[in-house]
Protein backbone atom coordinates (compact mmCIF):
# COMPACT_ATOMS: atom_id res chain seq x y z
CA UNK A 1 0.00 0.00 0.00
CA UNK A 2 2.71 2.44 0.98
CA UNK A 3 4.82 1.70 -2.09
CA UNK A 4 2.32 3.37 -4.42
CA UNK A 5 2.22 6.52 -2.33
CA UNK A 6 5.16 8.28 -3.98
CA UNK A 7 3.74 8.02 -7.51
CA UNK A 8 1.05 10.61 -6.79
CA UNK A 9 3.35 13.15 -5.17
CA UNK A 10 4.22 15.96 -7.63
CA UNK A 11 7.70 16.66 -6.27
CA UNK A 12 9.61 16.02 -3.04
CA UNK A 13 9.47 19.68 -1.97
CA UNK A 14 5.71 19.95 -2.38
CA UNK A 15 5.27 16.70 -0.49
CA UNK A 16 7.43 17.96 2.34
CA UNK A 17 5.56 21.26 2.53
CA UNK A 18 2.25 19.40 2.63
CA UNK A 19 3.68 17.19 5.36
CA UNK A 20 4.46 20.33 7.33
CA UNK A 21 0.97 21.72 6.78
CA UNK A 22 -0.51 18.38 7.77
CA UNK A 23 1.48 18.43 11.00
CA UNK A 24 0.05 21.89 11.69
CA UNK A 25 -3.45 20.41 11.38
CA UNK A 26 -2.63 18.08 14.29
CA UNK A 27 -1.87 21.01 16.58
CA UNK A 28 -5.43 21.76 17.82
CA UNK A 29 -5.80 18.16 18.92
CA UNK A 30 -2.43 18.19 20.65
CA UNK A 31 -3.25 21.52 22.28
CA UNK A 32 -6.57 20.34 23.76
CA UNK A 33 -5.14 17.04 24.97
CA UNK A 34 -2.17 18.80 26.52
CA UNK A 35 -4.14 21.49 28.36
CA UNK A 36 -7.25 19.59 29.36
CA UNK A 37 -5.86 16.11 29.98
CA UNK A 38 -2.10 15.81 30.34
CA UNK A 39 -1.32 18.94 32.37
CA UNK A 40 -4.17 18.28 34.87
CA UNK A 41 -3.08 14.64 35.18
CA UNK A 42 0.55 15.56 35.78
CA UNK A 43 -0.53 18.23 38.27
CA UNK A 44 -2.32 15.56 40.32
CA UNK A 45 0.61 13.20 40.15
CA UNK A 46 3.05 15.89 41.29
CA UNK A 47 0.61 17.18 43.92
CA UNK A 48 0.25 13.74 45.44
CA UNK A 49 3.95 13.75 46.39
CA UNK A 50 3.87 17.25 47.86
CA UNK A 51 3.64 17.70 51.61
CA UNK A 52 0.76 19.92 52.73
CA UNK A 53 2.75 22.50 54.70
CA UNK A 54 6.29 22.37 53.35
CA UNK A 55 8.27 22.01 50.16
CA UNK A 56 10.03 18.94 48.82
CA UNK A 57 8.71 15.47 48.21
CA UNK A 58 6.91 13.13 50.57
CA UNK A 59 4.81 10.00 50.79
CA UNK A 60 2.72 11.34 53.67
CA UNK A 61 -0.37 11.79 51.46
CA UNK A 62 -0.45 8.07 50.69
CA UNK A 63 -1.81 7.15 54.12
CA UNK A 64 -3.86 4.37 52.60
CA UNK A 65 -0.69 2.55 51.55
CA UNK A 66 0.37 2.44 55.21
CA UNK A 67 -3.01 1.07 56.22
CA UNK A 68 -4.09 4.37 57.79
CA UNK A 69 -7.75 3.75 58.59
CA UNK A 70 -9.17 7.12 57.65
CA UNK A 71 -7.81 7.18 54.10
CA UNK A 72 -8.02 3.41 53.58
CA UNK A 73 -11.75 3.24 54.36
CA UNK A 74 -12.93 4.77 51.04
CA UNK A 75 -10.83 2.24 49.12
CA UNK A 76 -12.25 -0.65 51.15
CA UNK A 77 -15.82 0.59 50.60
CA UNK A 78 -15.28 1.26 46.90
CA UNK A 79 -13.77 -2.19 46.56
CA UNK A 80 -16.74 -3.85 48.30
CA UNK A 81 -19.26 -1.92 46.20
CA UNK A 82 -17.43 -2.57 42.92
CA UNK A 83 -16.91 -6.23 43.70
CA UNK A 84 -20.49 -6.88 44.79
CA UNK A 85 -22.05 -5.02 41.85
CA UNK A 86 -19.58 -6.80 39.54
CA UNK A 87 -20.81 -10.16 40.89
CA UNK A 88 -24.55 -9.34 40.79
CA UNK A 89 -24.38 -7.62 37.41
CA UNK A 90 -21.94 -10.20 36.07
CA UNK A 91 -23.87 -13.31 37.06
CA UNK A 92 -27.31 -12.00 36.07
CA UNK A 93 -25.98 -10.41 32.88
CA UNK A 94 -24.29 -13.66 31.87
CA UNK A 95 -27.52 -15.61 32.50
CA UNK A 96 -29.55 -13.19 30.40
CA UNK A 97 -27.01 -13.18 27.57
CA UNK A 98 -26.98 -17.00 27.55
CA UNK A 99 -30.79 -17.09 27.60
CA UNK A 100 -30.79 -14.83 24.54
CA UNK A 101 -28.33 -17.06 22.70
CA UNK A 102 -30.40 -20.14 23.60
CA UNK A 103 -33.61 -18.45 22.45
CA UNK A 104 -32.13 -18.16 18.94
CA UNK A 105 -34.49 -15.28 18.22
CA UNK A 106 -32.82 -12.40 16.39
CA UNK A 107 -35.74 -10.07 17.18
CA UNK A 108 -35.59 -10.77 20.91
CA UNK A 109 -31.85 -10.29 20.76
CA UNK A 110 -32.11 -6.95 18.97
CA UNK A 111 -34.77 -5.80 21.43
CA UNK A 112 -32.64 -6.77 24.43
CA UNK A 113 -29.59 -5.06 22.95
CA UNK A 114 -31.58 -1.83 22.60
CA UNK A 115 -33.00 -2.08 26.13
CA UNK A 116 -29.54 -2.93 27.48
CA UNK A 117 -27.96 0.05 25.74
CA UNK A 118 -30.54 2.34 27.31
CA UNK A 119 -30.17 0.83 30.79
CA UNK A 120 -26.36 0.75 30.62
CA UNK A 121 -26.43 4.47 29.78
CA UNK A 122 -29.14 5.38 32.27
CA UNK A 123 -26.91 6.16 35.23
CA UNK A 124 -26.21 9.05 37.52
CA UNK A 125 -28.73 11.43 39.08
CA UNK A 126 -31.86 10.17 37.23
CA UNK A 127 -31.09 6.57 38.15
CA UNK A 128 -30.70 7.47 41.82
CA UNK A 129 -34.10 9.19 41.89
CA UNK A 130 -35.75 6.34 39.99
CA UNK A 131 -34.53 3.94 42.67
CA UNK A 132 -35.70 6.17 45.51
CA UNK A 133 -39.16 6.03 43.89
CA UNK A 134 -38.82 2.25 43.57
CA UNK A 135 -37.29 0.99 46.78
CA UNK A 136 -36.71 4.10 48.91
CA UNK A 137 -38.43 4.45 52.30
CA UNK A 138 -41.82 4.98 50.63
CA UNK A 139 -41.00 3.50 47.23
CA UNK A 140 -43.40 1.44 45.17
CA UNK A 141 -41.73 -1.93 45.88
CA UNK A 142 -41.17 -1.05 49.54
CA UNK A 143 -44.90 -0.37 50.04
CA UNK A 144 -45.79 -3.41 47.95
CA UNK A 145 -43.69 -5.62 50.24
CA UNK A 146 -45.15 -4.01 53.37
CA UNK A 147 -48.53 -5.07 51.98
CA UNK A 148 -47.23 -8.65 52.24
CA UNK A 149 -46.04 -8.05 55.79
CA UNK A 150 -42.40 -7.56 54.83
CA UNK A 151 -40.98 -4.22 55.94
CA UNK A 152 -37.47 -4.24 54.48
CA UNK A 153 -36.50 -0.99 56.18
CA UNK A 154 -37.32 -2.24 59.67
CA UNK A 155 -35.48 -5.43 58.71
CA UNK A 156 -32.33 -3.32 58.33
CA UNK A 157 -32.20 -2.62 54.61
CA UNK A 158 -31.56 0.90 53.41
CA UNK A 159 -31.03 2.19 49.91
CA UNK A 160 -28.42 4.62 51.22
CA UNK A 161 -25.89 1.95 52.18
CA UNK A 162 -23.34 -0.14 50.28
CA UNK A 163 -26.00 -2.85 49.87
CA UNK A 164 -28.46 -0.28 48.50
CA UNK A 165 -25.82 1.16 46.19
CA UNK A 166 -25.02 -2.34 44.95
CA UNK A 167 -28.67 -2.76 44.01
CA UNK A 168 -28.71 0.57 42.15
CA UNK A 169 -25.37 -0.01 40.38
CA UNK A 170 -26.62 -3.40 39.21
CA UNK A 171 -29.11 -1.50 37.02
CA UNK A 172 -26.29 -0.36 34.73
CA UNK A 173 -23.81 -3.17 35.43
CA UNK A 174 -26.17 -5.98 34.37
CA UNK A 175 -26.98 -4.61 30.89
CA UNK A 176 -23.32 -3.71 30.36
CA UNK A 177 -22.47 -7.37 31.05
CA UNK A 178 -25.14 -8.46 28.54
CA UNK A 179 -23.68 -6.18 25.86
CA UNK A 180 -20.11 -7.29 26.57
CA UNK A 181 -20.75 -11.06 26.76
CA UNK A 182 -23.27 -11.50 23.96
CA UNK A 183 -20.65 -11.50 21.15
CA UNK A 184 -18.45 -13.93 23.10
CA UNK A 185 -21.31 -16.34 23.83
CA UNK A 186 -22.39 -16.25 20.20
CA UNK A 187 -18.85 -17.21 19.19
CA UNK A 188 -19.30 -20.59 20.91
CA UNK A 189 -20.31 -22.61 17.88
CA UNK A 190 -23.12 -25.11 18.03
CA UNK A 191 -20.97 -27.44 15.92
CA UNK A 192 -18.38 -27.66 18.70
CA UNK A 193 -21.00 -29.17 21.00
CA UNK A 194 -22.12 -31.58 18.29
CA UNK A 195 -18.52 -32.53 17.55
CA UNK A 196 -17.82 -33.26 21.19
CA UNK A 197 -21.08 -35.27 21.41
CA UNK A 198 -19.96 -37.31 18.43
CA UNK A 199 -16.62 -37.94 20.07
CA UNK A 200 -18.47 -39.33 23.07
CA UNK A 201 -17.76 -36.50 25.51
CA UNK A 202 -20.23 -35.82 28.32
CA UNK A 203 -21.99 -32.45 28.54
CA UNK A 204 -19.84 -31.50 31.53
CA UNK A 205 -16.65 -32.55 29.77
CA UNK A 206 -17.65 -30.34 26.81
CA UNK A 207 -18.29 -27.35 29.06
CA UNK A 208 -15.06 -27.89 30.99
CA UNK A 209 -12.78 -28.53 28.03
CA UNK A 210 -14.28 -26.30 25.34
CA UNK A 211 -16.73 -23.66 26.60
CA UNK A 212 -14.85 -22.51 29.69
CA UNK A 213 -11.42 -22.16 28.04
CA UNK A 214 -12.95 -20.25 25.11
CA UNK A 215 -15.02 -17.93 27.28
CA UNK A 216 -12.68 -17.30 30.22
CA UNK A 217 -10.68 -14.41 28.69
CA UNK A 218 -13.87 -12.56 27.62
CA UNK A 219 -15.52 -13.28 30.94
CA UNK A 220 -12.65 -11.92 33.05
CA UNK A 221 -12.21 -8.96 30.70
CA UNK A 222 -15.91 -8.07 31.03
CA UNK A 223 -15.83 -8.42 34.82
CA UNK A 224 -12.78 -6.14 35.01
CA UNK A 225 -14.65 -3.53 32.98
CA UNK A 226 -17.65 -3.79 35.30
CA UNK A 227 -15.38 -3.41 38.32
CA UNK A 228 -13.74 -0.30 36.86
CA UNK A 229 -17.12 1.06 35.80
CA UNK A 230 -18.38 1.24 39.36
CA UNK A 231 -15.04 2.06 41.02
CA UNK A 232 -14.88 5.42 39.25
CA UNK A 233 -18.61 6.21 39.35
CA UNK A 234 -19.52 9.35 41.27
CA UNK A 235 -22.87 10.82 40.21
CA UNK A 236 -25.15 7.94 41.22
CA UNK A 237 -23.58 7.51 44.65
CA UNK A 238 -23.58 11.25 45.29
CA UNK A 239 -27.20 11.83 44.24
CA UNK A 240 -28.35 8.90 46.33
CA UNK A 241 -26.45 9.62 49.54
CA UNK A 242 -25.66 13.36 49.10
CA UNK A 243 -22.08 12.43 49.82
CA UNK A 244 -22.67 10.57 53.09
CA UNK A 245 -20.95 7.39 52.06
CA UNK A 246 -17.19 7.01 52.09
CA UNK A 247 -16.17 6.03 48.57
CA UNK A 248 -13.02 7.09 46.72
CA UNK A 249 -14.85 9.36 44.20
CA UNK A 250 -16.97 10.91 46.98
CA UNK A 251 -13.87 11.65 49.07
CA UNK A 252 -12.18 13.28 46.09
CA UNK A 253 -15.27 15.42 45.56
CA UNK A 254 -15.05 16.60 49.18
CA UNK A 255 -11.55 17.88 48.47
CA UNK A 256 -12.74 19.65 45.30
CA UNK A 257 -15.65 21.23 47.17
CA UNK A 258 -13.10 22.71 49.57
CA UNK A 259 -14.10 20.72 52.64
CA UNK A 260 -11.58 21.79 55.30
CA UNK A 261 -11.32 18.28 56.70
CA UNK A 262 -9.68 17.10 53.51
CA UNK A 263 -6.34 18.49 52.43
CA UNK A 264 -5.41 18.83 48.76
CA UNK A 265 -2.48 16.41 49.00
CA UNK A 266 -4.81 13.66 50.17
CA UNK A 267 -7.18 14.38 47.27
CA UNK A 268 -4.31 14.02 44.81
CA UNK A 269 -3.15 10.80 46.47
CA UNK A 270 -6.69 9.38 46.34
CA UNK A 271 -6.92 10.33 42.66
CA UNK A 272 -3.60 8.62 41.92
CA UNK A 273 -4.77 5.48 43.77
CA UNK A 274 -8.03 5.50 41.82
CA UNK A 275 -6.16 5.93 38.52
CA UNK A 276 -3.94 2.95 39.40
CA UNK A 277 -7.00 0.76 40.07
CA UNK A 278 -8.53 1.89 36.77
CA UNK A 279 -5.28 1.26 34.88
CA UNK A 280 -4.99 -2.29 36.23
CA UNK A 281 -8.62 -3.04 35.26
CA UNK A 282 -8.62 -1.35 31.84
CA UNK A 283 -5.12 -2.63 30.99
CA UNK A 284 -5.98 -6.19 32.05
CA UNK A 285 -9.20 -5.96 30.10
CA UNK A 286 -7.37 -4.84 26.95
CA UNK A 287 -4.85 -7.70 27.17
CA UNK A 288 -7.53 -10.35 27.79
CA UNK A 289 -9.75 -8.94 25.06
CA UNK A 290 -6.94 -9.37 22.57
CA UNK A 291 -6.67 -13.04 23.55
CA UNK A 292 -10.44 -13.44 23.40
CA UNK A 293 -10.61 -11.99 19.89
CA UNK A 294 -8.92 -15.16 18.60
CA UNK A 295 -12.33 -16.80 18.84
CA UNK A 296 -14.53 -13.79 18.29
CA UNK A 297 -13.42 -12.66 14.85
CA UNK A 298 -14.27 -15.67 12.77
CA UNK B 1 -37.12 -32.98 26.13
CA UNK B 2 -33.97 -31.12 26.99
CA UNK B 3 -34.80 -28.42 24.46
CA UNK B 4 -38.16 -27.66 26.09
CA UNK B 5 -36.44 -27.25 29.46
CA UNK B 6 -33.94 -24.92 27.87
CA UNK B 7 -36.69 -22.74 26.44
CA UNK B 8 -38.61 -22.52 29.73
CA UNK B 9 -35.43 -21.50 31.50
CA UNK B 10 -34.64 -18.87 28.87
CA UNK B 11 -38.17 -17.44 28.96
CA UNK B 12 -38.03 -17.12 32.76
CA UNK B 13 -34.72 -15.25 32.55
CA UNK B 14 -35.99 -12.91 29.83
CA UNK B 15 -39.14 -12.14 31.81
CA UNK B 16 -36.99 -11.35 34.84
CA UNK B 17 -34.84 -9.05 32.68
CA UNK B 18 -37.89 -7.25 31.39
CA UNK B 19 -39.31 -6.68 34.91
CA UNK B 20 -35.93 -5.63 36.19
CA UNK B 21 -35.71 -3.01 33.46
CA UNK B 22 -39.25 -1.67 33.69
CA UNK B 23 -40.13 -1.72 37.41
CA UNK B 24 -37.96 1.32 38.34
CA UNK B 25 -39.46 3.22 35.40
CA UNK B 26 -43.02 2.33 36.40
CA UNK B 27 -42.26 3.34 39.99
CA UNK B 28 -40.77 6.64 38.76
CA UNK B 29 -43.86 7.42 36.70
CA UNK B 30 -46.17 6.31 39.51
CA UNK B 31 -44.50 8.64 42.00
CA UNK B 32 -44.02 11.59 39.66
CA UNK B 33 -47.33 11.59 37.84
CA UNK B 34 -49.78 11.41 40.71
CA UNK B 35 -50.97 13.86 43.31
CA UNK B 36 -51.45 11.07 45.83
CA UNK B 37 -54.70 9.77 44.42
CA UNK B 38 -55.10 10.76 40.80
CA UNK B 39 -52.98 10.44 37.73
CA UNK B 40 -51.81 13.86 36.52
CA UNK B 41 -49.17 15.36 34.27
CA UNK B 42 -49.13 18.51 36.41
CA UNK B 43 -45.74 17.91 38.16
CA UNK B 44 -44.13 17.43 34.75
CA UNK B 45 -45.73 20.61 33.35
CA UNK B 46 -44.73 22.54 36.48
CA UNK B 47 -41.15 21.35 36.14
CA UNK B 48 -40.98 22.13 32.41
CA UNK B 49 -42.37 25.65 33.01
CA UNK B 50 -39.68 26.60 35.53
CA UNK B 51 -37.26 29.32 34.48
CA UNK B 52 -34.33 27.53 36.13
CA UNK B 53 -35.21 24.33 34.25
CA UNK B 54 -35.22 26.18 30.94
CA UNK B 55 -31.93 27.95 31.56
CA UNK B 56 -30.34 24.65 32.71
CA UNK B 57 -31.58 22.91 29.57
CA UNK B 58 -30.33 25.76 27.38
CA UNK B 59 -26.90 25.58 29.00
CA UNK B 60 -26.73 21.77 28.61
CA UNK B 61 -27.82 21.82 24.97
CA UNK B 62 -25.57 24.79 24.16
CA UNK B 63 -22.48 23.21 25.71
CA UNK B 64 -23.32 19.84 24.14
CA UNK B 65 -23.67 21.34 20.65
CA UNK B 66 -20.53 23.50 20.91
CA UNK B 67 -18.42 20.64 22.26
CA UNK B 68 -19.75 18.22 19.67
CA UNK B 69 -18.91 20.59 16.82
CA UNK B 70 -15.45 21.21 18.27
CA UNK B 71 -14.89 17.46 18.68
CA UNK B 72 -15.82 16.65 15.09
CA UNK B 73 -13.85 19.56 13.63
CA UNK B 74 -10.75 18.45 15.52
CA UNK B 75 -11.07 14.66 15.67
CA UNK B 76 -11.98 14.00 12.00
CA UNK B 77 -8.91 15.66 10.40
CA UNK B 78 -6.65 14.31 13.16
CA UNK B 79 -7.80 10.74 12.68
CA UNK B 80 -7.51 11.13 8.88
CA UNK B 81 -3.95 12.43 9.06
CA UNK B 82 -2.88 9.76 11.56
CA UNK B 83 -4.15 6.99 9.27
CA UNK B 84 -2.77 8.66 6.15
CA UNK B 85 0.51 10.28 7.03
CA UNK B 86 1.59 9.94 10.62
CA UNK B 87 1.30 6.22 11.17
CA UNK B 88 4.13 6.29 13.67
CA UNK B 89 2.01 8.49 15.94
CA UNK B 90 -0.76 5.92 15.86
CA UNK B 91 0.15 4.11 19.09
CA UNK B 92 0.59 7.40 20.93
CA UNK B 93 -2.77 8.79 19.80
CA UNK B 94 -4.53 5.49 20.55
CA UNK B 95 -3.07 5.62 24.04
CA UNK B 96 -4.08 9.25 24.60
CA UNK B 97 -7.63 8.63 23.39
CA UNK B 98 -8.25 5.76 25.82
CA UNK B 99 -6.63 7.66 28.70
CA UNK B 100 -10.00 9.15 29.79
CA UNK B 101 -11.10 5.57 30.60
CA UNK B 102 -8.29 5.38 33.13
CA UNK B 103 -8.90 8.92 34.37
CA UNK B 104 -12.61 9.00 35.26
CA UNK B 105 -14.55 12.32 35.38
CA UNK B 106 -13.97 12.76 39.11
CA UNK B 107 -10.17 12.73 38.64
CA UNK B 108 -10.34 15.01 35.62
CA UNK B 109 -12.45 17.44 37.64
CA UNK B 110 -9.89 17.53 40.45
CA UNK B 111 -7.09 18.10 37.96
CA UNK B 112 -8.92 20.83 36.02
CA UNK B 113 -9.87 22.54 39.24
CA UNK B 114 -6.24 22.53 40.39
CA UNK B 115 -4.79 23.82 37.14
CA UNK B 116 -7.51 26.32 36.12
CA UNK B 117 -9.02 27.19 39.50
CA UNK B 118 -8.70 30.39 41.49
CA UNK B 119 -5.16 29.49 42.53
CA UNK B 120 -4.07 28.39 39.06
CA UNK B 121 -0.31 27.69 38.96
CA UNK B 122 -0.37 28.72 35.28
CA UNK B 123 -2.17 31.96 36.09
CA UNK B 124 -5.16 30.87 33.98
CA UNK B 125 -8.37 31.15 35.98
CA UNK B 126 -11.18 29.57 33.94
CA UNK B 127 -13.73 29.19 36.76
CA UNK B 128 -17.21 29.90 35.38
CA UNK B 129 -15.98 30.11 31.80
CA UNK B 130 -17.61 27.76 29.27
CA UNK B 131 -14.10 27.03 27.97
CA UNK B 132 -13.36 24.91 31.04
CA UNK B 133 -16.48 22.78 30.60
CA UNK B 134 -16.08 22.45 26.83
CA UNK B 135 -12.42 21.46 27.17
CA UNK B 136 -13.26 18.91 29.85
CA UNK B 137 -16.13 17.46 27.83
CA UNK B 138 -13.96 17.25 24.72
CA UNK B 139 -11.63 14.99 26.73
CA UNK B 140 -14.44 12.95 28.36
CA UNK B 141 -16.03 12.12 25.01
CA UNK B 142 -12.70 11.58 23.21
CA UNK B 143 -12.63 7.76 23.60
CA UNK B 144 -16.04 7.51 21.92
CA UNK B 145 -15.65 10.20 19.28
CA UNK B 146 -12.16 9.16 18.24
CA UNK B 147 -12.98 5.44 18.10
CA UNK B 148 -16.12 6.05 16.01
CA UNK B 149 -14.35 8.32 13.50
CA UNK B 150 -11.19 6.22 13.37
CA UNK B 151 -13.16 3.02 12.66
CA UNK B 152 -14.94 4.78 9.79
CA UNK B 153 -11.61 6.08 8.38
CA UNK B 154 -10.24 2.57 8.27
CA UNK B 155 -13.45 1.00 6.95
CA UNK B 156 -13.40 3.16 3.79
CA UNK B 157 -9.64 2.79 3.23
CA UNK B 158 -8.80 6.49 3.15
CA UNK B 159 -5.24 5.82 2.01
CA UNK B 160 -6.31 4.40 -1.36
CA UNK B 161 -9.02 7.03 -1.76
CA UNK B 162 -6.53 9.82 -1.15
CA UNK B 163 -3.97 8.37 -3.56
CA UNK B 164 -6.63 8.10 -6.27
CA UNK B 165 -7.84 11.63 -5.61
CA UNK B 166 -4.37 13.18 -5.53
CA UNK B 167 -3.26 11.38 -8.67
CA UNK B 168 -6.23 13.06 -10.37
CA UNK B 169 -4.85 16.38 -9.18
CA UNK B 170 -7.04 17.20 -6.19
CA UNK B 171 -5.38 18.93 -3.24
CA UNK B 172 -5.39 17.63 0.33
CA UNK B 173 -8.17 19.87 1.60
CA UNK B 174 -10.37 19.18 -1.41
CA UNK B 175 -9.82 15.43 -1.06
CA UNK B 176 -10.82 15.62 2.59
CA UNK B 177 -13.96 17.67 1.93
CA UNK B 178 -15.19 15.99 -1.24
CA UNK B 179 -14.24 12.36 -0.55
CA UNK B 180 -13.21 11.57 2.99
CA UNK B 181 -15.94 13.47 4.83
CA UNK B 182 -18.84 12.02 2.80
CA UNK B 183 -17.25 8.56 2.94
CA UNK B 184 -16.98 8.57 6.71
CA UNK B 185 -20.19 10.51 7.39
CA UNK B 186 -21.97 7.71 9.28
CA UNK B 187 -19.00 7.31 11.62
CA UNK B 188 -18.92 11.07 12.14
CA UNK B 189 -22.65 11.16 12.92
CA UNK B 190 -22.16 8.31 15.41
CA UNK B 191 -19.34 10.25 17.04
CA UNK B 192 -21.51 13.37 17.23
CA UNK B 193 -24.41 11.46 18.81
CA UNK B 194 -22.11 9.78 21.34
CA UNK B 195 -20.60 13.13 22.25
CA UNK B 196 -23.97 14.86 22.52
CA UNK B 197 -25.61 12.19 24.71
CA UNK B 198 -22.55 11.85 26.94
CA UNK B 199 -22.55 15.58 27.61
CA UNK B 200 -26.32 15.89 28.14
CA UNK B 201 -26.12 13.40 31.02
CA UNK B 202 -22.81 14.49 32.54
CA UNK B 203 -23.02 15.46 36.21
CA UNK B 204 -19.58 15.20 37.83
CA UNK B 205 -17.66 17.96 36.04
CA UNK B 206 -20.57 20.37 35.83
CA UNK B 207 -21.58 19.94 39.45
CA UNK B 208 -18.13 20.24 41.01
CA UNK B 209 -16.93 23.03 38.75
CA UNK B 210 -20.12 25.02 39.36
CA UNK B 211 -22.18 24.91 36.14
CA UNK B 212 -25.99 24.66 36.42
CA UNK B 213 -26.54 22.13 33.64
CA UNK B 214 -29.64 19.91 33.40
CA UNK B 215 -28.34 17.02 35.60
CA UNK B 216 -27.09 19.51 38.19
CA UNK B 217 -30.46 21.27 38.20
CA UNK B 218 -32.18 17.90 38.54
CA UNK B 219 -30.12 17.08 41.61
CA UNK B 220 -30.67 20.51 43.20
CA UNK B 221 -34.41 20.65 42.64
CA UNK B 222 -34.97 17.24 44.28
CA UNK B 223 -34.47 18.63 47.77
CA UNK B 224 -37.43 21.03 47.48
CA UNK B 225 -39.58 19.49 44.73
CA UNK B 226 -39.06 15.73 44.70
CA UNK B 227 -42.09 15.10 42.52
CA UNK B 228 -41.04 17.59 39.87
CA UNK B 229 -37.49 16.24 39.89
CA UNK B 230 -38.77 12.69 39.49
CA UNK B 231 -40.98 13.84 36.62
CA UNK B 232 -37.85 15.21 34.95
CA UNK B 233 -36.22 11.78 35.36
CA UNK B 234 -38.71 10.69 32.71
CA UNK B 235 -37.46 13.47 30.43
CA UNK B 236 -33.89 12.37 31.07
CA UNK B 237 -34.85 8.79 30.30
CA UNK B 238 -36.44 9.84 27.01
CA UNK B 239 -33.26 11.70 26.05
CA UNK B 240 -31.26 8.51 26.70
CA UNK B 241 -33.73 6.49 24.60
CA UNK B 242 -33.59 8.96 21.74
CA UNK B 243 -29.79 8.89 21.78
CA UNK B 244 -29.59 5.09 21.81
CA UNK B 245 -32.21 4.71 19.06
CA UNK B 246 -30.51 7.30 16.87
CA UNK B 247 -27.18 5.52 17.36
CA UNK B 248 -28.79 2.18 16.54
CA UNK B 249 -30.25 3.58 13.31
CA UNK B 250 -26.90 5.08 12.26
CA UNK B 251 -25.04 1.94 13.36
CA UNK B 252 -27.34 -0.33 11.39
CA UNK B 253 -26.90 1.79 8.28
CA UNK B 254 -23.16 1.60 8.74
CA UNK B 255 -23.46 -2.18 8.94
CA UNK B 256 -22.76 -2.58 12.65
CA UNK B 257 -25.01 -3.92 15.36
CA UNK B 258 -25.76 -0.50 16.76
CA UNK B 259 -24.46 -1.42 20.19
CA UNK B 260 -23.72 1.66 22.24
CA UNK B 261 -21.70 1.24 25.39
CA UNK B 262 -20.98 4.26 27.45
CA UNK B 263 -19.50 4.30 30.90
CA UNK B 264 -21.68 5.15 33.83
CA UNK B 265 -21.45 8.75 34.97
Amino acid sequence: MSTTRSTGAPSPTVARRRGGLAALALLPFAFLVLFFLLIPAVSLLVGSFHPSKASGLTLENFGYLRGDDKSLQPFVNSFILSFSSMVTGGVLGLLIAQALVSSRSPRLEQLTITFSSVAANFAGVPLAFAYIATIGVSGLITRFLVGFGLDIYSAGFTLYSLAGLTLVYTYFQLPLMVLLMLPALKAVRREWGEASDNLGATRWRYIRSVVIPVLTPSLIASLLLLFANSFGAYATAYALTTGFVSLVPINISNVIAGNVFFDPGLGDALAVGLAVVMTVCVGGQAILQRRASRWLNR
Amino acid sequence: MRRRNNTAWAVAVIVFAFLYFTVPLVATAAFALSDGRHFTFQPLFDALARDDFQSAMELSIGIAILTTILSIVIVAPTSYLIVLRFRRLRTLVDFVTILPFVIPPIILTLGLRQVYGVESPLGINLVGSPILLIGGYFILSLPFTYRAVDNAMRAVDVVTLTEASESLGAGGVRTFRALILPGTMLGIISAALLSFTTIMGEFTLASLLGYATFPVFLNNVYASEARQATALVIVSFLITWAGVLALAVVGRRAGGSGIAVRRAA
